[in-house]
């Protein structure tokens, strides 16, 4: 036992010290805030489209441009007439004008536009000028055929949907689905890349052994199981020092810099999912970590590793090339399959939690199924290391090496 | 003191090891010898209990070996590494550690070894800055620092220069005055030649000669004296310790009779000769390899 701490030690300095586990330890919230924040920052004027925005318009005789003035009155853009494309050309390099429309004589018949803009990444302004000018030019044909633009207007709007997240802690507040699918998005992508950092990790580090020609001083001095499972443990204790450092980061976001800084957080960036994303880290990551252990103990190099993990890691990009299905049905029967299948269960259930859709049952159950597997196969990972790890010159195949798990220990 | 006996080892269909026994005993350089791929490994394997014989036992003191045991075990392999990134001195404080060893007196230990060895530059340095012999050194370092009972060396003097090998070697016989138990393994005959006392030569996982050196040249090829004299030594071929002689004027080579005394030859030629020189010339143990294992088997493996 005090030996296996020895190597945990070790293994847990040894991966902490290194440059790229450090740099996503300090970029990972940062990633978070981006995909999780800016959205909310960005929808806060709730056409993202900047106060005060002036388009010019070339070409509009005055019963349009009046019907446009009136349309964006309540919009943050301004339009201005402008005389020619070639001033309103210059006006776009020089001043504050973001964009501009022409307008041609037979616009009442015209099938498209066409738009000058300084970036063409403006989609929401785009969007925006887009439907101020549709409904003017459709008001002025209404007009001409001796028909009430205005009630005809009122007579076809269909009302909104808000959506009121219904929960025990009582009803959220609308929050907009996007904001809720960018969340599980990053949330979800947090969990799969620091699962594949980490099982990898563990991998190449009980390669290192072998390859390094460490494994036998090793070996002379602990069991293959204590080395096994010290570097696992190691390789842990580096991650979950990650999710601390994360977790706290978090708290503070939500606690102090959230409510300081008066942002619209998401609601899904809670207590209860960071509980839940610690408690499927740790499970998924005793799972693959141990799983790509041994298959590291049975690698004859960094190659062959990379061929032997592939069967190992569909299991993980499944639920992540799924992840918007998932979110969008998240009690179809595949998919509740899946939130109990062992390997992919920590990714999916993690999903289904985010959008609120398992009975506490089904979490009770998933988790229970991953505590087993976790036994199992750290059982079956000690095999093979026990065999693999002395075994060197022959690249073996994915099914040989699951043959050693039926080996008598030596 | 290591007794193995009669342990047996196979990997699938191919037997490495065969019904070895052989003991070793404190305060002596026990010799493993053999071609690469006799089972010097494997056995050495078993005796470290990396890995299991499939029959026979490896006592310990007299009683099989425990876990616990390994802590007493220096280890020297044949493959060597150790982790590039991490600074030397931490390197062997974790390995002194994992062999349960004392913080404090690992850290004085490692300190002397390293001064010893010239190393102490490179102490706080990462691994992947030292040379190959260097960290061959520092290999030798992690297998000692712990002061082990027991030191398994596995082709310790590979790679290293002459002034390092030399350094190695005195250390070595060094360690053995303290009592230590050193089994050393080589498939170069004259450094066991230089360091053994006793020597045991194994071949395709099985026992070819056990002994001491003396035991096993006095058993396999005979002697032969080479001297130096002046005076008439036209007798020396009537003698009765002499079975051949090559004799010329001040000069002559002897084949010994079946158990004659060299002592006893050189008394009777110093009352009746000046004697300038006086040489046994004992058979190498390299030629006793040769003529019981066969040159070619030697020369393949030992490429």
């Amino acid at each position: 036992m005090n030996r296996m701490f020895k190597v945990i030690k070790m293994e847990f300095r040894m991966t902490a010290a290194n440059k790229a586990f450090i740099i996503i330890t300090i970029l990972g919230p940062f990633l978070l805030l981006a995909v999780t924040v800016l959205p909310s920052l960005l929808t806060r004027s709730s056409t993202g489209v900047a106060e005060g925005t002036v388009v010019g318009i070339v070409g509009a005789d005055e019963r349009l441009m009046a019907g446009l003035r009136s349309a964006v009155k309540e919009s943050p853009v301004t339009v201005v007439s402008g005389s020619s494309e070639q001033s309103m050309r210059e006006a776009l390099r020089e001043t504050g004008v973001k964009a501009f429309v022409l307008i041609p004589d037979d616009y009442l018949s015209a099938g498209s536009l066409q738009y000058f803009s300084a970036t063409g990444t403006d989609f929401l302004l785009r969007d925006m000028v887009r439907t101020f000018i549709g409904n003017a030019i459709v008001s002025i044909r209404m007009e001409k055929e001796g028909l009430d633009a205005e009630r005809i207007s009122y007579l076809s709007s269909r009302p909104w949907l808000e959506t009121i997240v219904v929960s025990k802690d009582g009803d959220g507040a609308g929050q907009d689905e996007f904001s809720v699918i960018m969340t599980s998005i990053a949330f979800v992508m947090l969990l799969y890349m620091t699962i594949l950092l980490h099982g990898q990790s563990a991998a190449r580090s009980v390669l290192k052994e072998k390859t390094s020609k460490t494994v036998e001083i090793m070996l002379s001095s602990i069991k293959p199981s204590e080395m096994l499972f010290g570097k696992i443990f190691g390789q842990a204790a580096a991650g979950l020092l990650q999710y601390a450092f994360w977790i706290s980061t978090s708290f503070l976001l939500i606690k102090v810099i959230g409510p300081a800084a008066n942002l619209n957080l998401p609601v899904a960036l809670n207590g209860a999912n960071l509980f839940y994303l610690v408690v499927f880290f740790i499970l998924a990551f005793f799972i693959y970590s141990s799983a790509y252990a041994g298959i590291g103990a049975a690698a004859e190099d960094e190659s062959h590793l990379g061929q032997l993990s592939w069967p190992i890691m569909i299991f993980l990009i499944v639920p992540m090339v799924m992840v918007s299905a998932i979110i969008m049905n998240p009690s179809a029967p595949l998919v509740v399959f899946l939130s109990l299948f062992p390997l992919t269960a920590p990714i999916v259930m993690f999903e289904r939690i985010l959008i609120g859709s398992p009975a506490a049952w089904e979490v009770i159950l998933c988790i229970c199924i991953l505590v087993a597997t976790v036994a199992g196969i750290t059982f079956a990972a000690g095999k093979i290391f026990r065999v693999g790890i002395l075994m060197t010159g022959k690249r073996f195949k994915f099914g040989e090496i699951l043959k050693w798990v039926r080996y008598k220990s030596a | 003191m290591i007794s193995v006996e009669n342990i047996s080892k196979s990997f699938d269909a191919v037997e490495a090891v065969k019904n070895v026994s052989f003991s070793a005993k404190p305060g002596e350089i026990f010799g493993l010898i053999g071609p690469n791929g006799a089972g010097k490994s494997t056995t050495i394997r078993m005796i470290m209990n990396i890995i299991a014989p499939d029959s026979g036992r490896i006592l310990f003191d007299g009683r099989p070996m425990v876990e616990a045991d390994k802590e007493r075990i220096g280890y020297l392999p044949e493959e060597r590494g150790l982790y590039k990134k991490v600074k030397m001195n931490d390197m062997l404080l974790y390995l002194g550690e994992l062999k349960g060893a004392d913080r404090s007196r690992l850290q004085d230990n490692i300190d002397r070894w390293l001064k010893k060895f010239d190393l102490t530059g490179w102490q706080y340095r990462p691994i992947s800055e030292l040379s190959r012999g260097m960290s061959q050194k520092v290999q030798f370092v992690a297998a000692v620092a712990h002061e082990p009972a027991i030191l398994f060396f596995d082709e310790p003097f590979a790679g290293l220069d002459p002034v390092s090998s030399d350094l190695l070697r005195e250390s070595i016989i060094e360690l053995s005055g303290k009592g230590c138990t050193v089994l050393f393994s080589t498939h170069i005959m004259e450094q066991a030649e230089r360091l053994c006392n006793r020597i045991f030569l194994i071949n395709s996982g099985k026992q070819v000669v056990y002994g001491t050196l003396d035991e096993i040249k006095s058993a396999y090829g005979s002697k032969t004296v080479a001297i130096e004299y002046d005076g008439d030594g036209s007798f020396i071929r009537r003698l009765p310790y002499v079975a051949k002689a090559d004799l010329y004027q001040r000069w002559a080579e002897l084949d010994l009779a079946d158990n004659a005394d060299p002592d006893e030859l050189l008394q009777e030629l110093a009352r009746r000769l000046s004697i300038r020189r006086f040489e046994i010339k004992a058979p190498s143990l390299h030629s006793i390899f040769v003529s019981l294992v066969g040159g070619a088997k030697e020369k393949g493996d030992a490429s």
